[in-house]
């Protein structure tokens, strides 16, 4: 983004513009087509990358927030709006991208299923906590109001991961054990094994590198304030 | 409950329009976040800049350089 940054993130640009190119590949090239389902089973690796992402940034959201409560430095409240931000951009494109999916399998867009519909409520509450943000001047309020929101936010993520192993659904549940509530699923190789993890991993890479921009960002945002508060006093003092 | 092999060979329903359309939106989605990033890096340095007319160091510190000063 910029030659200002620091040695170790431009390592990590390069490291995980690598994995998620490599990932793609092995999406393409390497795992095999599904039986049922065809080419748009490989929507699958990504479409749970994505999620995995929404959901850690959401998690990493809920530590910085605590953190920030316990210490209030303005650092954990920039980490926690750098990694919600991020969230919601990759949880976005998950819930599109199960979309896209449910159009040939389910032969509709959208279902009110449990899990697309708790998917959906997880969106929706983690875009309000920018309108939340929005709505209070006070910058230190801003940032209380908001860690408590994050916090209190998250009671929702576990819930939409667990919806599909409580209630009855029809989305297929490929981590942990099968129960009777299950409508569908289908069959994992070990080769399709290898290229969700490797999936994961290069996302996880991706959310991390994400987030260390974003923090900057966030930083570069504050000094910018600070200075213009400045010349502001400044101004102010030479009348 | 469906229950299916994969295959590497065989009829398979030709699915390939969705999987494109979804490995696409999220590459878009992606790459429009990225340049949102540096979008906004670029308006608050030239931002600083502005706002520091008089020391002209200023805007590289505060965007993270290091400035030499003999």
């Amino acid at each position: 983004m910029s030659k200002s940054n620091p040695f170790l993130l431009t390592c990590l640009d390069v490291i995980t513009t690598l994995l998620v190119a490599t990932a793609a590949c092995l999406v393409f090239f390497y795992a095999p087509l599904e039986a049922v389902m065809g080419a748009v089973q490989k929507v699958f690796y990504f479409h749970v990358s994505t999620l995995w992402v929404g959901m850690l940034g959401f998690l990493a959201a809920a530590i910085a927030s605590v953190n920030y409560l316990r210490t209030g430095a303005e650092r954990w409240d920039h980490t926690a709006v750098s990694a919600i931000e991020i969230s919601l951009v990759f949880f976005l494109s998950g819930i599109i991208t199960g979309s896209i999916w449910a159009r040939p399998v389910w032969n509709t867009w959208w279902t009110w299923d449990p899990r697309l519909t708790s998917a959906a409520i997880v969106e929706l509450v983690y875009a309000a906590y920018f309108i939340l943000r929005q709505s209070l001047e006070s910058r230190a309020r801003q940032a209380r109001f908001a860690a408590v929101y994050a916090i209190a936010a998250f009671v929702s993520v576990p819930m939409t991961f667990v919806s599909i192993r409580m209630l009855r659904t029809i989305h297929p549940v490929i981590i942990g054990e099968l129960t009777a509530n299950i409508a569908g699923t289908f069959d994992i190789t070990p080769a399709m094994l290898y290229t969700f993890i490797f999936s994961l991993v290069a996302f996880t890479f991706l959310f991390a590198d994400l987030l260390w921009h974003r923090i900057l960002l966030g930083q570069l945002q504050e000094q910018s304030e600070t200075l213009l508060l400045r010349r502001m006093q400044h101004q102010e003092e030479s009348r | 409950m469906i229950s299916s092999a994969a295959l590497t060979t065989g009829q398979v329903p030709d699915t390939s329009f969705y999987m494109i359309i979804a490995y696409g939106v999220i590459f878009l989605m992606t790459c429009a976040y990225v340049a949102s990033l540096a979008i906004r890096w670029r308006r608050l340095q030239a931002l600083i800049a502005h706002n520091a007319p008089d020391d002209a160091g200023a805007a590289e510190r505060l965007a993270g350089h290091t400035v030499k000063t003999d």
